[in-house]
């Protein structure tokens, strides 16, 4: 069974169709990048996956299990965690409690409980913290906890995006072009940090990138998108030759003066 | 000289009680950006709540203070769930517009005679009042009920948005409402708690204000309510001590323009206060820029 099975998905916005009969299955344990023009609908998948926007038709699986009419936050805690194209931290916010606040929302005891203090409610809130620190310290933010996630520069922003999607423990982690605007070191680090969580949690992961050096270099498999279905599939090397991928991001030869 | 301290605790006590009031339009606005116009309504609500309790149904009083802050809590959860969560993707403008209905709707249904009636009646006080004077200056008891009640809610509402998971989620949600959904928060569940907290430090602002003014009818809301809205925005509508700031200043303008300049004036100079602020500074004494966007 595949970890995330998408079968002839649509999605229109008014008159325009966002997303057109797709078809994706991504394995347990890979590392997909999908890839395609502007506009092809990448982040509506994700959208879709996540369950912020609902389908207009078909059907999305994950471990066997349709999410269909399933609340953005339930299909969090069933294991599917993002990050997003452009940074959406908790801005006021401190980046320990931007971490926090998604260890929080999983843990069961009470309001009551909390109030009272009872040794369970004080105990989960240790190991949260705890928890919380080690993510952190994980993505390298660990002496900057105490600081408002907005004061952090934008590649430790990214980072922190990531812990927080952590906070999850995902199964699935989406990446919604994790490495746009970084400069090539960062870049470097943040091909680094992928590989290092996604060994350690078990991770499958779906990628969205634009620089192809990151896609090459990380992904087992790339997808291409383009007017909201799949066009080409592949290893990154086929991925490169291949000539409907070459046409969705340069144009056909000769068709454009 | 005596005379003028004396105006500025009366109007710190009529402050406390529209802090309470405004406290609940900016968590509400922070978190779903609506002006909850049936704010006001809750606040009789919990006056009537409260004063039933401890004349009819003989509570003690505190314990009639936490009846109508439960009963309101559980009012203000019920009119979002049916008044404003089905509108919630709608243009803002349908929420605001329903909200105005739950208002008028609270007004009237009270207004039945087996509801609590239209007309006023007078407060009978719940405990003997006392006066003192210290260096010359009267207060009474109540200006101290009212001081301790409201400093010990303001005390828990900081405990719960900064110590506590609720109050962490609360935080997330108002910043960024589908990052929190995609995060694993409850984000409908997190706004009927806002919701309950908000209804329920009106309601005891509702009772101190029965008690201390001593009348009440169903349309007693009204005029605190905008007053407190206008405090909420004075003091920049979604942050949390501004209500208090702006609430203290409006307590203030109220007692001392009906002292120094005329009681028939003093809605006047209040309101304009509002219009200024949306024409110079719309953000709000607190606010140094744009509320931000969901």
């Amino acid at each position: 069974m595949p970890e995330l099975e998408i079968a002839g998905l649509d999605k229109s916005f008014g008159g325009l169709k966002a997303v057109s009969g797709l078809n994706l299955a991504v394995e347990e344990g890979e590392l997909v990048g999908l890839i395609g023009p502007n506009g092809a609908g990448k982040t509506t998948v994700f959208n879709l996956v996540t369950g912020l926007v609902p389908a207009t038709s078909g059907e999305i699986r994950f471990r066997g299990r349709s999410l269909r009419g399933l609340a953005p936050h339930r299909i969090f805690r069933l294991g599917i965690a993002r990050t997003f194209q452009n940074i959406r931290l908790f801005r006021e916010t401190t980046v320990l409690d931007n971490v926090l606040v998604v260890l929080d929302a999983r843990s069961s005891y009470g309001l009551a409980a909390a109030a009272l203090r009872t040794r369970r409610a004080v105990a989960e809130q240790e190991r949260a913290r705890r928890e919380a620190r080690e993510l952190l310290d994980m993505v390298g933010l660990g002496s900057r906890a105490g600081e408002l996630a907005r004061s952090l520069p934008y590649g430790a922003q990214r980072r922190l995006e990531m812990a927080r999607a952590l906070a999850g423990y995902p199964h699935l982690l989406l990446l919604d072009e994790p490495a746009a605007g970084m400069n090539p070191s960062e870049v470097r680090d943040l091909c680094g940090l992928i590989r290092d969580v996604k060994r350690r949690f078990g991770l499958t992961v779906l990628l969205i990138e634009h620089q192809m050096g990151v896609v090459m270099n990380l992904c087992s498999r790339v997808v291409v998108m383009d007017f909201g279905q799949v066009i080409a599939e592949g290893s990154p090397s086929d991925i490169q030759r291949h000539s409907r991928v070459l046409e969705a991001y340069l144009g056909k030869r000769g068709s454009r003066s | 000289m005596a005379g003028v301290l004396e105006q500025i605790l009366n109007g710190l006590q009529l402050g406390f009680v529209y802090a309470l009031i405004a406290l609940g339009y900016t968590m509400v606005y922070g978190i779903i950006r609506l002006i909850n116009f049936a704010h006001g309504d809750i606040f009789m609500v919990g006056a009537f709540v409260g004063v039933l309790g401890y004349t009819v149904w003989g509570l003690p009083f505190p314990v009639a203070v936490g009846v109508a802050m439960l009963v309101c809590a559980v009012l203000g959860v019920i009119i979002e769930r049916l008044a404003y969560r089905p509108l919630r993707y709608a243009p803002r403008i349908a929420a605001l517009i329903s909200a105005i209905g739950v208002s008028l709707f609270l007004e009237y249904f009270c207004s039945l005679n087996f509801v609590f009636g239209p007309n006023y009646r007078v407060v009978p006080r719940p405990f003997e009042v006392t006066s003192f004077s210290v260096a010359g200056v009267t207060a009474s008891n109540i200006m101290v009920v009212v001081t301790v009640v409201v400093i010990a809610l303001l005390g828990a509402l900081q405990y719960l948005l900064f110590r506590t998971r609720t109050g962490k989620a609360m935080r997330a949600v108002s910043q960024d409402h589908d990052a929190a959904r995609l995060m694993g928060i409850n984000v409908d569940s997190v706004i009927s708690t806002t919701f309950a907290v908000g209804s329920a430090l009106a309601a005891a602002g509702g009772v101190l204000y029965a008690v201390a003014y001593r009348q009440i009818w169903p349309f007693l809301g009204i005029m605190p309510g905008l007053k407190a809205f206008t405090a909420a925005v004075l003091g920049g509508i979604g942050i949390v001590p501004g209500a208090v700031l702006g609430a203290l200043i409006m307590g203030q303008v109220d007692v001392l323009s009906a002292a120094y300049v005329s009681s028939q004036f003093r809605d006047a100079i209040g309101f304009s206060i509002l219009i200024l602020v949306l024409l110079v500074r719309p953000t709000g004494l607190l606010g140094s820029r744009q509320p931000e966007k969901v």
